[in-house]
């Protein structure tokens, strides 16, 4: 559970209840939308000035790593307000979750994954979810041309870059912070949005300095895509689900009978478009409706009968 | 044979801190300051220090702090941490990060010090 290994003396946990005992709860009805901010510009300027500039400004620890850099950055605490760190709604129990509280990052994994028919043959014609391109798939060259030169920039970064490892790294920050496991319309748009401007500013610094790292850099790159995608499903998936290990806190009703159904993403022309498929999909037309009848239609199973 | 090797730790996903030699004077001071002994200094004259055990960087500051040419030193923030460093203006509900490529200018008001 979330404060795991993290001791609360009482007495500090009684006061905490004193400014505000319901929060978690507030959070999780839906009162209060994800992300939190801290709103300083509603204080008195000295209070303000003497929380900031004083001592923020002026410890240790926090005159170049806070003050510094956040001015530096443009934040304004007379106009702006800070984001709190996106956690599980108990860990907002203790008045030091502006830090960020230790919660468990690894899910249940639900179900998902690609939408393909009777012979594992995706919407892209010619790929399969199983043994790659058909041979007789169309061969776009400039596609290819195109593709080399984008898998091939990590080996020819110039000037400040970052590494594969630090890349994977905010990837995993933005899907646990964002569309971890419990989830709102408000954080999954927050994660979108940060994935987009991964991909367009710290991502096109990733550099690889042999074929090693090249091969993670680029898996990091179309971990971006994925990340996408999965944010855009849970989006599209305005209920909660036991069988998805799926929470959403805006759409609190647990499996209701309408969406019982999969949702299928894709990209489109650059956009993405949002369809919707029975469970038993694979059972309708233009398949036969039973499982025995596919298997024998499409995977040359032997029919029993004899020759 | 009493010879005594300094050995980098195994790499860390990020670069910590990052030195502008044409700023740098290599005086050293910040390898003096650094509580986690993460900086050497340059076994080359007027060097920049070499960031050794980037893994033990508390991301404190006294470096910059101490460094008497502003602009040699740069904290490099994890990119874990720095993506969710996230401020919303009120006015306008504009959203910014740290390290977004195009960010607001500076805020140059001088603090309460």
């Amino acid at each position: 559970m979330v404060g795991h290994g993290l001791r609360i003396p009482p007495t500090y946990e009684n006061h905490v209840k004193m400014l505000a005992p319901d929060l978690p709860d507030r959070i999780s009805s839906g009162e209060f939308a994800l992300p939190l901010y801290a709103d300083l510009s509603r204080l008195p300027e000295s209070e303000r000035r003497a929380i900031f500039g004083l001592m923020v400004g002026n410890e240790g620890k926090t005159r170049i790593p806070v003050y510094d850099t956040l001015t530096r950055a443009g934040f304004d605490p007379d106009r702006d307000m800070l984001q709190v760190p996106v956690m599980h709604p108990s860990a907002y129990r203790h008045a030091n979750f502006w830090a960020g509280m230790p919660v468990p990052l690894w899910r249940q994994w639900g179900t998902g994954g690609l939408m393909v028919d009777w012979e594992l043959k995706t919407n892209l014609d010619g790929l399969y979810a199983a043994g790659g391109a058909a041979p007789d798939s169309a061969i776009d060259r400039d596609q290819v041309k195109r593709e080399k030169a984008r898998v091939y920039t990590p080996l020819a970064q110039q000037g400040r870059s970052i590494g594969w490892k630090e890349l994977n790294a905010g990837i995993c920050r933005i899907m646990q912070d964002y569309c971890g496991q419990y989830k709102s319309k408000e954080t999954l748009q927050v994660g979108l949005r940060l994935l987009k401007e991964l991909a367009e500013s710290d991502a096109t610094t990733v550099h690889a300095a042999n074929p090693h790292e090249l091969a993670r850099a680029v898996e990091c790159l179309l971990l971006i895509t994925v990340g996408e995608a999965v944010i855009h499903a849970s989006l599209a998936r305005e209920a909660s689900s036991k069988l998805l290990n799926f929470v959403r806190l805006d759409h609190p009703a647990v499996d209701p009978p309408q969406w019982q159904k999969l949702l299928l993403v894709e990209r489109v022309d650059g956009n993405v478009v949002v369809d919707e498929s029975p469970l038993d999909y694979h059972l309708r037309p233009p398949y036969a409706p039973t499982y025995e009848e596919n298997y024998q239609r499409y995977c040359d199973l032997d029919t029993g009968e004899a020759e | 044979m009493n010879e005594t090797y300094m050995v980098p730790s195994p790499p860390t996903p990020n670069r910590a801190v990052a030195f502008d030699a044409d700023v740098c004077i290599g005086c050293n001071r910040c390898v003096e300051i650094c509580r986690s002994d993460v900086l050497m200094p340059n076994p080359g004259k007027a060097k920049p220090p070499i960031v050794l055990y980037p893994d033990e960087c508390w991301y404190c500051g006294t470096c910059v702090l101490e460094c008497p040419r502003p602009g040699a030193i740069t904290m490099l923030h994890p990119l874990n941490q720095s993506i969710s460093v996230i401020w919303k203006r009120k006015a306008t509900g504009e959203r910014f990060r740290l390290g977004m490529r195009n960010p607001p200018p500076p805020n140059t008001k001088p603090s309460a010090r």
